[in-house]
């Protein structure tokens, strides 16, 4: 177009003409080349054979069986009948133990993960970790979030956030919730709901308005039979199981008629809860 | 490299295909009063049939003059007539720089002359330099600087309300664009989002003319990266009678249902003037193409006083103070509105022109430029869980000085500058679902501030056919901060980044050099290069997560961070003809070092701040990035009733190597891979505006038709999930009537076909990926009235 234009032009002198076509050329050629990105050849993005990874799943039974939950069918070690309504909670540095000594924990996007029974999404967690082949012994991980991460308003977003835990009994976030109804010794039809919530405990000078100290009630969970072999660039399958009827039985014998529906001010309460959850989990490694 | 040598052998070639017996007169023609180039001067040999006029940089050449004296006329309309006898000799340019002075009694008619919407004059600088004058401006529906730009030719900008739209010059943006005020006041918006950009704060209505040159080659005005945008504000003039000149703006705009006003009154003589002006404008929320209002209100007022005086000849004292007052304007993409910003603005300047046979000008300038900015989510959807107050003061202070000398041919500028920016601002969260907590103080920055001094030295010259500049300027700039850290009021510090104190110093060199030659008097090429540097900003070393990019993202600041640095070539045509119109066609190319960017930081080691973003990302140096693209601009002749101006540009973006963090159905992080040649984010698509129009009345009346084509933009990031943006086209129509010397009414609509349409730059809504659509259909009309 603009060749023709200037074709058009009464004044212009025919070296001109031919200089202009020259100049039209190397501009049209500049343009062209500027556009075309060619800078040489692309490296290419070879895969990463020197690593696998890991998808860890999360499931939750009572009594190996699937929950059925807001059902009144299960029964406590105490002899509680109760049904759970939703359970929410942190697992944090996950790690993976190889019988040289090497311990790898999984930290290299993030470090807590959140799991909700109502938010199927939250119930895989996809590694983002590039994960060293070979042989693994054991994998252990915190139950809750330890003291030095677990600070308050780092969520921001729900559902994270809505795990606050309030300031004045310690702040920071639930490690768990887990909520449901039981039905109370002597009633036939009339359910109370349990928060069976663990998080930072507190000291008291006086109940329930004078706080001397808090206690920090996160675990280590070691998993039991829990090792692997990774292979390079391999995705191991890891389901990470939780009896939920064992929060309530072992070494402790918790029963909802004594400490209630409510135990975040219980230290009591939240020490049998921390106690008893060293067997909570186990785990499937699918090959 | 190849490709400049290639065109160096052109340019040599073409150098000797052209024997000469005749000589040539050239030299620049001032408006003795602002010390600025006028342009469209009619320069004419008396006697002869030798003429031509002078370009937007008020230069002229007269090719082909017979050997010998020769009496030239130089005439404008609005200036008084001059003569001047020149000695031609053979195969010389005889250098002629002209100063001329304003007709008062003839302004009136010059604003008539000047309502001619399709001129398009070339300059000779070897880059792409565009001004755009306060007639522009008037014909438009603008509400502020970087909306008009963004409606002008080749220049884009990120929307994010009604107003204070953020100018983006060929994909760069930000600090990457070195805005100035009457050449050379800074101003530090406060809003870490760039709610207020520079160009924000300074009222359109208030501004002479704005000069955009393209490249890293305005090294005068303080570190230039990107491009240079100067705002000139309107300055009255001195006058041999004494004068009262009372101006006032009355617009309306429909759809806004906004509506603005300003009056100036200058009262002056030959010693002096003084000017008191101010104006407000109150816009509400406008409706999109699809009949969606968009919460866009905002208002504003603005007062206004400068004093000139001239304490001997040829020296002029300028004081000037400014207030701004903005309230309440919306920012829908945001994640909080401008509640309160006030503005002041102080400048003293003197000047001396006309010093002796060597020294031609000098110019002081001293400056201070304060904002205040407040902003809160008082209208988010999240503020029923936490209140959220945003407070900063941003504070530059700085001064220039420069001295303007003939060196043979040419002139060579010589100064100095220097700026300090301070800035400190928190932010107030107030937890609505914890009512015992106290009110949770995070810093934005931390008593941070930035000094850069800088010196340069600038030198136009010509010969013959060639015209040329070369400039160079060396910055020391220095950063420091407090460390950046978060206290939360019952767990103390809960965040702490850096050394209790932040310092990093850098030494930046930046030079340029072009050349333009005029093949003949209708056809010129020019290339220039240049490598431009930029110290990291305010923002990129020091902020302290909040989400100030186009993505949903927490950005942290990096002290560590490198200058980045432009090299740029460009490559200009240019065709100027009397019967066929104006051409400028321009390629260029730009190799960028150490590109800043954000990159995503692990939320094991950083989480976010701020509610509904998707994580953190932290400033780095990226590596090299290119930017390539091309302008094309036609303007038809002021001679013919019928007339016509067509503008096209594209930029195309990389990024050499980048990061992509891999996501699930669920938005989770589960991989990385290395992305090559991405694309760079937030690069405006193809666009082409056409405009077509017809002068009634010798002109004072201008009726015209514009469409605006934009095409679908499907080069963007990979690694940044940047969406597509689908293309559009837009009509609008203007009218401008010169009623007489009094009174000029201009108006149009404005989308006509009432389009739903978004730019690729504009931000989304926040808390949703629904896009921030344009204004659909509205109807405008400005009065102006002089006396």
């Amino acid at each position: 177009m603009f060749r023709n234009l200037l074709n058009t032009l009464p004044y212009q002198e025919q070296c001109h003409t031919s200089v202009l076509d020259r100049l039209i050329l190397f501009m049209s050629v500049m343009i062209i080349l500027s556009l075309s990105g060619c800078d040489g050849e692309e490296p290419i993005d070879e895969p990463d054979n020197q690593s696998a990874k890991i998808r860890i799943s999360f499931s939750h039974l009572i009594d190996d069986q699937p929950i059925d939950f807001d059902t009144l069918k299960y029964v406590n070690e105490a002899g509680n009948p109760y049904m759970v309504n939703e359970i929410q909670y942190f697992i944090s540095d996950v790690t993976l133990f190889r019988n040289d000594g090497f311990a790898r924990i999984i930290d290299d996007w993030k470090d807590i993960h959140y799991v909700d029974t109502d938010l199927p999404a939250t119930q895989t967690w996809e590694v983002y970790d590039k994960i060293e082949p070979g042989t693994y012994d054991s994998i252990a991980f915190t139950f809750g979030i330890v003291p030095e991460k677990n600070i308050s308003f780092m969520f921001v977003n729900p559902p994270e956030k809505d795990m606050f835990w309030p300031e004045y009994l310690g702040g920071g976030y639930h490690y768990m919730k887990l909520n449901g109804k039981w039905l109370p010794e002597g009633q036939t039809v009339q359910t109370i709901p349990f928060d069976f919530h663990l998080g930072r405990g507190q000291v008291y000078f006086s109940y329930p308005d004078s706080i001397t100290g808090f206690i920090d009630n996160q675990f280590n969970v070691s998993l039991p039979a829990s090792g692997f072999h990774l292979n390079s660039g391999e995705t191991k399958e890891i389901e990470m199981i939780m009896h939920v009827e064992k929060w309530f039985k072992d070494p402790h014998v918790y029963d909802h008629d004594v400490f209630g529906g409510y135990i975040m001010q219980n230290q009591e309460a939240m020490l049998m809860v921390k106690e008893n959850g060293h067997n909570v989990f186990t785990v499937k490694i699918k090959d | 490299m190849k490709r400049v040598l290639i065109l160096s052998f052109l340019i040599f070639i073409i150098s000797q295909s052209h024997g000469q017996s005749t000589g040539e007169i050239g030299g620049q023609i001032i408006n003795d009063h602002s010390g600025l180039p006028v342009e469209n001067v009619t320069v004419q040999i008396v006697g002869s049939a030798i003429g031509t006029s002078s370009d937007t940089a008020g230069y002229f050449i007269l090719t082909n003059v017979p050997e010998g004296r020769h009496r030239i006329t130089f005439s404008h309309i609005g200036f008084l007539q001059i003569e001047k006898t020149v000695e031609v000799q053979s195969d010389k340019l005889s250098r002629l720089d002209i100063f001329i002075n304003p007709d008062v009694k003839l302004l009136h008619e010059f604003v008539v002359k000047e309502t001619s919407p399709d001129r398009l004059i070339i300059s000779k600088m070897p880059y792409v330099e565009t001004d755009f004058y306060k007639f522009q401006l008037q014909n438009e529906a603008v509400r502020d600087v970087g909306d008009y730009l963004r409606s002008s030719k080749n220049i884009n900008g990120i929307r994010k309300g009604g107003t204070q739209i953020d100018p983006v010059v060929r994909g760069f943006k930000f600090s990457q664009l070195n805005v100035t005020l009457n050449g050379g006041q800074k101003i530090e918006g406060g809003c870490p989002n760039r709610m207020d950009p520079a160009s924000a704060h300074v009222e359109i209505e208030d501004i002479e003319s704005i000069k955009v040159i393209k490249g890293p080659y305005a090294l005068r005005y303080g570190p230039s990266f990107g491009a240079m945008i100067n705002l000139q504000t309107e300055q009255k003039e001195t006058a041999e009678k004494p004068y009262v000149d009372v101006r006032m703006m009355q617009a309306f705009e429909s759809n806004w249902n906004g509506d603005k006003q300003q009056i100036s009154v200058t009262g002056g003589n030959k010693l002096g003037f003084i000017t008191l002006s101010g104006g407000r404008k109150n816009y509400g929320n406008y409706k999109d193409g699809n009949g969606q209002e968009v919460q866009s209100s905002f208002s504003k007022y603005n007062y206004k006083g400068m004093l000139g005086v001239k304490p001997f000849k040829n020296h002029l004292l300028l004081l000037t103070y400014e207030e701004s007052k903005g309230r309440d304007i919306r920012f829908p993409t945001l994640p909080m509105d401008e509640r309160k910003d006030d503005t002041q603005l102080m400048s003293a300047d003197y000047q001396v022109k006309h010093m002796g046979d060597l020294l031609n000008f000098i110019n002081l300038k001293v400056y201070q430029s304060d904002v205040r900015h407040e902003m809160d989510n008082k209208y988010r959807p999240f503020s029923d869980t936490v209140v959220a107050v945003s407070i900063i003061n941003a504070v530059t202070a700085g001064g220039r000085a420069e001295a303007g000398m003939k060196i043979g041919a040419g002139e060579l500028i010589l100064g100095g500058d220097l700026e300090r920016i301070e800035k400190d601002g928190r932010r107030d969260k107030n937890m609505i679902m914890q009512p015992n907590l106290p009110v949770k103080v995070e810093k934005l920055w931390n008593n941070a501030h930035i000094n850069n001094t800088g010196a340069f030295a600038l030198y136009t010259g010509n010969r013959r056919k060639w015209e040329w500049i070369a400039s160079a300027r060396i910055d020391f700039n220095q950063a420091s901060s407090e460390a950046i850290t978060i206290k939360h009021p019952m767990l103390g510090e809960i965040y702490h980044y850096g050394e209790d104190s932040i310092k990093t110093d850098y030494t930046n060199l930046s030079f340029s050099a072009g050349a333009t030659y005029a093949i003949n008097d209708k056809f010129s090429v020019s290339l220039a290069a240049g490598r431009g540097i930029r110290s990291p900003d305010m923002t990129e070393r020091f902020i302290i997560l909040l989400p100030i990019g186009y993505d949903k993202f927490d950005y942290l600041g990096n002290p560590q961070l490198e200058p980045e640095a432009n090299n740029e070539i460009d490559l200009t045509l240019k065709f100027r003809d009397g019967k066929k119109g104006y051409l400028q066609i321009n390629g260029f190319y730009s190799f960028l070092d150490n590109y800043i960017t954000g990159r995503r930081l692990p939320p094991a080691l950083q989480k976010p701040l701020s509610a509904d973003v998707l994580g953190v990302k932290q400033f780095y140096n990226a590596g090299n990035a290119r930017l390539r693209g091309f302008e094309f601009s036609y303007s038809s002749p002021e001679k013919y009733k019928l007339g016509a101006t067509l503008f096209a540009a594209f930029t195309y973006g990389t990024l050499d190597e980048s990061v992509k963090y891999v996501l699930n159905e669920q938005g989770e992080v589960v991989d990385d891979e290395i992305v090559y040649d991405d694309a760079l984010t937030e690069i405006p698509p193809l666009e082409s505006t056409f405009n077509i129009h017809y002068r009634f009345l010798k002109g004072r009346f201008v009726p015209a038709m514009n469409v605006r084509m934009v095409a679908s933009q499907n080069h963007v990031s990979e690694a940044s999930y940047e969406p597509s943006t689908p293309g559009f086209a837009v009509a609008g129509f203007s009218f401008n009537f010169v009623f007489n010397s009094h009174f000029t009414i201009t108006g149009g609509i404005n989308n006509i076909f009432d389009q739903a349409y978004y730019e690729h730059l504009n931000r989304n809504i926040i808390g949703s990926t629904r896009n921030l659509y344009e204004p659909g259909r509205s109807f405008y009309i400005n009065l102006f009235i002089n006396f």
